[in-house]
């Protein structure tokens, strides 16, 4: 079998999923309830109104042919005529209409697939080794226990309603295909005295406090993997921190309890868990067909040969080839994928695997089969005729869709592709087999920058003012089961010079590339500090008037600003903004003739970009200092009055205020006396703000008044409570009891069936 | 805050609901702890309401045992309960009504040597005696303990009740000082008694108890409630504390001793 099973829990929610969606339909549901209902199942609202895209979770990243022949035909009814390879191996449907999702959804499960849990605090798409059951290092091949887990998840209710996501994956060998070593929970196939089984993993993961897995045991039997993920799981659930979804994922409870009392807790989940009769995990072997030897030995074409010697790898099974197919930015067209599905259908089922590099990978075919797809392959992208380190490049979608982003890494992998292939004639890119370039638009990990050879993650950088897109560099990551090392930092440069530094580094790594194993070997011997020298070279520009370039990222309509960016989410790059500041205004501040224009100016923009604010010229800086540091408060008046007119000495005393208050900022860009008018007004509203919950559908009068006493008796005079009570008697009854005990109640607000009531305690 | 169980907000649903019991009150009658003197007239269904109700530790009081003339008023006990100690008989009816409560037994008669320490233990006391020196008893040790309490009497068609709370509001012995001269009165025995009379004045004094725990409503401090059912007329009297009450006054009791008992063959 090579798909996972859908359990009958997913068809009943499938059921009330499809009536709620007729209600929105009809109107009958407001649009922000549906979406707590359309999210869990992988519908999500892309950025332009009223399209939608549906995410499908494929485990392991197996997909059969015909699972991939319906795909495209959904794509080519349905959706946007392409299918798009999600960065954890699944699968998205673009551009679908809201109605016609549920159809959409009942055909998915016809063939076996869900988009339940697809997006949302759920247990997401649980990947795998995207070479596993074929690689010739592997311990045993893992896709039947991405399979079954997969299977076994969608069937716990509390699989979709986590304090943030849930990443598993599999690897089959020490090598970490699968990355294991930087997932919520990873597993590494071992074999202990003769026994199946996973060195487990645990609390890793990328993007804000990056941290590597810690290594949780070293060895579990096979059946027991969904006893530990079940377990690990509930832990999270009743540990993981609700309130902040920055600082939910499952390594901030690790980092925050230590490894003792999360193992604590860990056991006393793992018995629950284990006094359940379904602990242990089945799993079903895929079956395998040995290479085909008895014909004559192939020779492969001449003009295949170089596609060949980049993407084809023998596998472990003697006489069957697999191959990775490199698709531009993971989207696949309809007619193409129909193409490859009925290609491949003749070869069995499994053939074809996605995988989070959002490329796919053909397997278990003889030389022969995998030949006579080398003119299909050849539509899937331009990358499919380079060197693997043209298909190998990921990027986030960075500022052009993201609100967090800072940079637009997408344009800048166009622009270094399009300078690296003109190059193509005198550089031996094919030496570099393997070699992985990564960009993310800020410090999130999106773009996996932190698990590149060479990565780039955005930052803010000013030239007279104006501010211009940038990137760190990191370099030299390291993934598998020894020891799993981050890219570090070499270095800054301008996003307008990222194709030049990145042709400057891989010619210099060319010059040594045949005398080390690997490029991270090369950057611990030194290659580091050489990456920071070139670096240098790149990282100033032009000013404005010579060039305005510079100032633009890539397919960018706009001079680059920061305006409107979240503040506060994505703060390694307000640093990098804040301290060019702080240097400019010290060393003005050194300066025995002071221009004390220029301190105020400094002084004021400073802090600017801690409220998400990036103004031009003079006026609007202090306008908006004004606004944001002297009306709420966070310094006095006397302030306000020394931006108006001309600077003079006073300016002095703004600066070493303004500095007093960046001591005083921590980590969430908030500072201590903005902490202290919160406070004051928290103490106002902090029993408003606090919002507590009941459903009460289904419960008749009167007991859901009583339950609603129950409720409002455990909370404080001011605070609020919710509750949700059928329509009929109860929506009649219960307000009206309620208010005429004295508690101020809101507007009931129908929710589908429901009627949302809120009450503030009396 | 304790947090019920369903099973628990369904059965006290109907008290919930009220605005002047709600959770909280609930809550406190959950957690309140009652003494019922006497499993006759007055203490059974006093005993019936305040299991009903939910009262969490009720403790019951008599040295009897169920006699076949009690069964026409004491609706506690039943006819094969005959012979058996009225706690005993008692304490099942409760449970039958209500397992969430604990029910504490004690087979035997008050004295001096023996009420304080029990007294001492609850929140609040229903007197379901029978005869005065009784009554006064009780209302002495309360006063010493300052424990308040639900005095209660019946005779014939009649019933008068009272709620004290020491040295606040007036005490038995500031309405009525002291027992009367033994023979003075006619005893039940001689007097009779109509039985749905004793379950009045009794479920007013359970309603009493439930008053003064929840808060609910003004308890009869300081009133004494009288009725005839013959003519159904309901009189409430007020009285004062009395500065001088030979009980509760200035030159009140410091110890407790026993009355002069005026036995009663037949028992309320």
């Amino acid at each position: 079998m090579s798909y996972y099973a859908i359990p009958p829990l997913v068809h009943e929610d499938l059921k009330v999923f499809a009536k709620n969606h007729e209600d929105f339909l009809a109107g009958k549901l407001d649009a922000l309830t549906f979406k707590t209902m359309r999210v869990p199942f992988g519908v999500y609202e892309q950025r332009e109104p009223d399209t939608y895209m549906v995410r499908i979770k494929l485990g392991g990243g197996i997909i059969t042919p015909k699972q991939l022949l319906s795909l495209a035909e959904l794509a080519k009814k349905y959706a946007h005529e392409n299918l798009h390879i999600t960065t954890r191996g699944g699968v998205q449907l673009h551009y679908v209409h809201i109605e016609d999702i549920v159809e959409i959804i009942y055909t998915l499960h016809s063939i076996s697939l869900s988009g339940r849990g697809g997006g949302g605090n759920t247990v997401r798409n649980i990947m795998a080794d995207p070479l596993a059951g074929t690689a010739c290092d592997e311990v045993f091949d893992v896709s039947p226990y991405a399979l079954a887990l997969t299977s076994k998840m969608l069937d716990q209710k509390d699989s979709f309603a986590l304090p943030r996501k849930f990443k598993i994956t599999f690897s089959g060998s020490d090598e970490d295909r699968g990355y294991a070593t930087i997932h919520d929970v990873g597993f590494i196939a071992k074999i202990q005295d003769g026994k199946k089984g996973f060195k487990l993993f645990c609390a890793g993961g990328m993007g804000a406090k990056s941290n590597p897995s810690v290594l949780l045991r070293d060895f579990i039997p096979e059946e027991e993997v969904f006893l530990y993920s079940q377990a690990i799981k509930q832990v999270f659930d009743a540990h993981g921190n609700r309130k902040n979804k920055h600082a939910a994922r499952l390594r901030f409870l690790m980092n925050e309890v230590g490894l003792d009392a999360f193992n604590e807790m860990l056991e006393a989940e793992l018995v629950k868990v284990r006094a359940r009769d379904d602990w242990r995990m089945q799993t079903q072997e895929i079956e395998r067909k040995e290479g085909d030897n008895s014909v004559t030995p192939f020779s492969i074409p001449q003009e295949i040969q170089q596609w060949w010697n980049r993407f084809v790898y023998a596998q472990k099974q003697v006489g069957l080839y697999g191959c990775k197919v490199p698709v531009h930015l993971g989207d696949i067209f309809y007619e193409h994928a129909r193409q490859l599905a009925n290609a491949l259908l003749p070869f069995g089922e499994d053939v074809l695997r996605f995988c989070g590099d959002q490329n796919l990978y053909i397997r278990n075919l003889t030389a022969p089969q995998m030949a006579s797809l080398y003119e299909l392959l050849q539509n899937f992208s331009k990358e499919v005729s380079k060197p693997t380190l043209f298909g190998d490049m990921v990027a986030c979608t960075g500022a052009a869709t993201c609100q967090l982003g800072i940079c637009r890494p997408r344009g800048a992998v166009d622009a270094i592709q399009k300078r690296l292939d003109a190059l193509l004639q005198t550089r031996d890119y094919d030496a570099l087999q393997g070699f992985k370039i990564h960009l993310s638009g800020c410090p999130n990990s999106c773009g996996k920058h932190l698990i590149a050879d060479l990565g780039f993650f955005g930052k803010v950088q000013r030239k007279d003012g104006y501010p211009y897109p940038a990137y760190n560099v990191v370099a030299g990551t390291k993934t598998d089961a020894q020891e799993t090392v981050f890219a570090k930092k070499c270095g800054d440069v301008a996003a307008f010079h990222v194709p030049a530094f990145v042709q400057e580094v891989l010619d210099t790594w060319l010059l040594h590339v045949r005398n080390f194993a690997s490029f991270s070997d090369w950057i611990d011997a030194g290659g580091d500090a050489i990456i920071k020298q070139i670096s240098t070279k790149f990282v100033e520009i032009p000013t404005i008037k010579e060039d305005k370039n510079p100032y633009f990222d890539y397919d960018a309509l706009e001079l680059f600003s920061l305006k409107g960016r979240g503040a506060g989410e994505c703060s390694a790059g307000m640093y990098d903004l804040i301290e060019a500041d702080k240097k400019g205004l010290k060393e003005a501040l050194e300066e025995k003739e002071k221009n004390f224009s220029l301190i105020r100016l400094l002084a004021a923009r400073m802090l600017l970009v801690t409220r998400g604010e990036d103004a031009r010229d003079e006026v609007g800086v202090l306008q908006l200092f004004k606004k944001h540091f002297v009306d709420t408060t966070i310094l006095n008046a006397y302030f306000g009055k020394l931006l108006e007119g001309e600077a003079d000495e006073r300016s002095l005393e703004l600066a070493d205020e303004v500095m007093k208050l960046y001591d005083s900022m921590d980590n969430t860009l908030k500072f201590a006396r903005e902490k202290e008018l919160a406070l004051q007004n928290a103490q106002a509203d902090a029993v408003q703000s606090k919002i507590h919950f009941k459903d009460l559908s289904g419960v008749a009068c009167p007991m859901n008044f009583v339950k609603t006493k129950m409720e409002l008796a455990k909370i404080a005079s001011g605070e609020v409570l919710e509750i949700l009570l059928d329509d009929g008697a109860p929506i009649d009854n219960v307000p009206k009891s309620v208010s005429s005990e004295g508690h101020s109640v809101q507007e009931p607000v129908k929710e589908g069936k429901l009627w949302r009531v809120r009450i503030v305690k009396k | 805050m304790r947090e019920f169980s369903d099973e628990e907000l369904e059965r006290y649903s109907r008290h919930i609901i009220l605005e002047d019991i709600g959770i909280e009150g609930q809550e406190k009658i959950a957690q309140a702890k009652v003494l019922i003197i006497g499993a006759g007239g007055l203490g059974s269904p006093v005993a019936l309401y305040l299991a009903a109700a939910g009262i969490g530790e009720i403790g019951i009081v008599d040295g009897d045992v169920v006699d076949l003339s009690n069964l026409q008023r004491q609706v506690i006990h039943s006819t094969k309960d005959i012979g058996v100690a009225k706690v005993q008989s008692a304490k099942e009816k409760m449970e039958a009504i209500n397992p969430n409560i604990h029910i504490t037994v004690y087979q035997k008669f008050l004295d001096a040597s023996n009420i304080l320490d029990i007294v001492k233990q609850y929140d609040f006391v229903i007197d379901g005696t029978d005869n005065f020196a009784a009554k006064f008893l009780i209302n002495d040790a309360c006063v010493l303990a300052n424990i308040p309490y639900s005095h209660g009497g019946i005779l014939r068609f009649g019933g008068q009740t009272m709620s004290i709370r020491p040295h606040e509001s007036a005490c038995y012995a500031c309405v009525f000082d002291a027992p009367p001269p033994t023979n003075a009165v006619p005893t039940c025995s001689s007097a009779g008694i109509l039985g749905a009379v004793a379950g009045m004045l009794g479920t007013i004094q359970a309603t009493e108890a439930l008053k003064y725990i929840t808060g609910a409503g003004e308890p009869l401090f300081n009133k004494l409630l009288s009725f005839d059912a013959k003519s159904m007329q309901f009189r409430t009297i007020n009285f004062k504390k009395n500065p001088k009450c030979r009980v509760c006054g200035e030159q009140g009791i410091t110890q407790i001793k026993d009355y002069e008992a005026v036995t009663c063959e037949a028992k309320l």
